[in-house]
């Protein structure tokens, strides 16, 4: 059953995103082959005209990736919303399976998708920015790059990689339930729905940045006090990158519970 | 057999000092077609969202077929909503594959015969039918479930009269001794020929519960007189 | 093919008589299997269990037989059926005169107009 709820959740959300990404790839490759390229080769100074060019195509790519990321979560929102709560919730919650099975289908579809959409947007500034010139700078000046991220030369990669995609996953999924259960809470406004849903989002979005704003300062200031060296920029990712997956982990599972919660005890179709 | 539906005290309040259900009680048995009846806000939806799981109750429980609305009562249940509640981009043959995939009890050959007679093409994209139609298959694939109980709320409202006797037509036909219809209107003298019992409803209580025939011979009138006279504004 | 149903008698009391008009008539002659209960309630668009009803209280009067796995059948008895005929005849004959007399007519002026009016049929 499970199986099958994913299958059509990836159906709806499909028809919208995979339309925007192809486009999303299309721009970026149009973008460096028209323009880039052509910048490269005049790379030798760029007239005034040029300069103005340049800039304006990096606002216009910079909006067209929010584009992006930002269509990505209100395509997500919209299924979930519309399967569940608009007249199609009437088809939904009489099928003959548990609200959490539901409730994770919708989890992984949404999550799947967040992180797809993560990925493709990174693979698009790189289409269109990794050109040879700045290959070749950052292969010269490697070590102290990497030294700069966290990554020192006395230790290897693994681990701060691992931790980079356990980030991302994590948060994928608590962003992606961030989501349902602002919607959740917003039907318990029974004429405001939407602006109950969004008031949430933005509520709890706030009390996340302020719960880390808090926990940041006061780690940074106990790390004041600690000696600089080669790996400390590594143990502060690290240490931040641990502290954010545990962060997202609540955040997706409170979120999960209070969904879950607020779909079995207070559903209230109209 | 046990009754396929019972309410024991069942009452529902969405928090407003009013109750939409109070201490209802009700048992239905297997095989009857049964009208709802009752003017706005008498509670008939309420009680059909509870029956469906759609609503907790307050107070009270409600037992289909001995169980507590959840999964196995939703495998056994066959729910037709005032809504329309198709994804409009889907073709008809999305939406039966898509009965198929979750109801074990979906007949497919039933629903295509249908589509069929009503000439209804399986490719035809949802949202291109017009109103009427829409609710013709949603109809279609409610019926095409070999369920114990049918609840059809207001099925026959806001279609034309020669729908309303194809769709009164396809309920007869589909009709088993061992399920039960439960059909929520207020278009009764419509209806009123096809029912084995009236229920009416008014302010969240029962106020008569019994069969057509007892209706015509203790009170001498039809169920659609009665209903005039009992809810008389 | 409505079946004309009133709504102020009972249901199953209607379709006895409607059933007993088309034995009558000779739609379903002696001895004839009459159509399956569910068939009949949908040609009538009335609840089966209602039709179930009727065709049990025509059998009771003895209009009506069934045999266990093959269904129900008209009698063949012709009698009956010539019976029911003359009844039937008889109410309308009733119901006629009734109506005739509320005009105010009186009975030399009834039969004169009857004859009337059969003369009339034949020549059409």
């Amino acid at each position: 059953m499970l199986g099958k709820l994913i299958k059509y959740d990836f159906k709806a959300l499909n028809r919208y995103l995979i339309a925007i990404h192809i486009m999303l790839l299309i721009t970026a490759a149009l973008g460096r082959f028209l323009f880039v390229e052509r910048l490269i080769k005049n790379s030798g100074g760029l007239s005034d005209m040029g300069m103005v060019i340049m800039t304006l195509l990096i606002l216009l790519y910079v909006i067209l990736f929010m584009t992006a990321l930002f269509g990505t979560l209100l395509v997500i929102s919209i299924h979930f919303y519309k399967n569940l709560y608009s007249d199609e919730g009437y088809l939904t919650h009489t099928l003959p399976v548990s609200r959490g099975r539901l409730l994770i289908a919708k989890t992984v579809s949404g999550s799947v998708w967040m992180l797809i959409d993560v990925v493709l947007v990174i693979m698009s500034v790189l289409i269109l920015v990794l050109y040879q010139p700045m290959v070749r700078e950052f292969s010269a000046h490697k070590d102290e790059v990497l030294i700069a991220m966290g990554f020192p030369s006395t230790v290897g990669y693994g681990k701060i990689i691992s931790l980079i995609i356990v980030l991302f996953v994590v948060s994928a999924v608590a962003n992606v339930m961030m989501l349902y259960v602002s919607i959740a809470v917003g039907q318990l406004f029974s004429n405001h729905r939407v602006m109950g849903a969004i008031a949430a989002y933005f509520s709890i979005n706030t009390i996340l940045s302020v719960v880390s704003g808090v926990v940041g300062a006061a780690y940074s200031v106990s790390v004041i006090t600690n000696a600089v060296d080669e790996t400390f920029m590594y143990q502060l990712y690290s240490k931040a990158y641990i502290f954010g997956i545990v962060l997202e982990l609540i955040l997706a599972v409170g979120s999960y519970l209070v969904t879950y919660l607020l779909m079995q005890k207070k559903l209230n179709l109209n | 057999m046990k009754p396929i539906l019972e309410c024991y005290g069942l009452s529902k309040t969405y928090g407003n000092g009013q109750w939409a259900l109070s201490n209802l009680n009700l048992s239905l048995e297997r095989g009857q077609i049964v009208g709802l009846l009752g003017p706005n806000g008498s509670g008939k939806t309420t009680l059909i969202k509870l029956i469906n799981d759609l609503l907790t109750p307050t107070e009270g429980s409600i037992q289909i077929d001995g169980n507590l609305p959840g999964i196995e009562t939703k495998k056994i249940v066959s729910y037709l909503p005032e809504r329309t509640y198709l994804t409009p981009s889907w073709k008809v043959r999305d939406l039966i594959f898509y009965f198929e995939d979750f109801y074990e009890d979906f007949r497919r050959d039933r629903a295509q015969q249908m589509l069929e007679a009503l000439g209804i093409g399986l490719h035809a994209r949802l949202r291109t039918l017009s109103k009427g139609t829409r609710e013709k298959v949603q109809l279609v694939m409610v019926m095409s479930r070999d369920a114990s109980l049918y609840i059809l709320d207001e099925p026959i409202g806001g279609v034309d009269p020669a729908a309303r006797d194809y769709i009164l037509n396809t309920i007869l036909t589909n009709y088993n001794e061992n399920a039960t219809i439960l059909l929520s209107t207020h278009l009764i003298s419509d209806i009123e020929n096809i029912l084995d019992r009236v229920i009416f409803l008014q302010n969240g209580q029962i106020v008569l519960n019994a069969t057509v025939d007892e209706v015509r011979v203790e009170q001498k009138k039809s169920v659609d007189m009665l209903f005039r006279e009992v809810f008389r504004c | 093919m409505t079946w004309n149903l009133d709504n102020n008698m009972p249901i199953y009391l209607q379709l006895m008589e409607r059933i007993q008009r088309d034995i009558i008539s000779g739609r379903f002659g002696p001895g004839d299997k009459l159509p399956s209960v569910r068939e009949l309630a949908v040609e009538a668009a009335v609840n089966p269990n209602t039709m179930q009803k009727a065709l049990s209280e025509l059998e009771r009067g003895g209009l009506v037989y069934s045999q266990r796995t093959s269904g129900r059948f008209i009698t063949e008895d012709e009698e009956l059926i010539k019976e029911l005929k003359k009844e039937q005849a008889e109410k309308y004959l009733v119901e006629f005169m009734e109506n005739m007399r509320s005009l105010g007519l009186k009975e030399e002026e009834i039969r004169a107009l009857f004859e009337d009016a059969w003369k009339g049929e034949k020549r059409a």
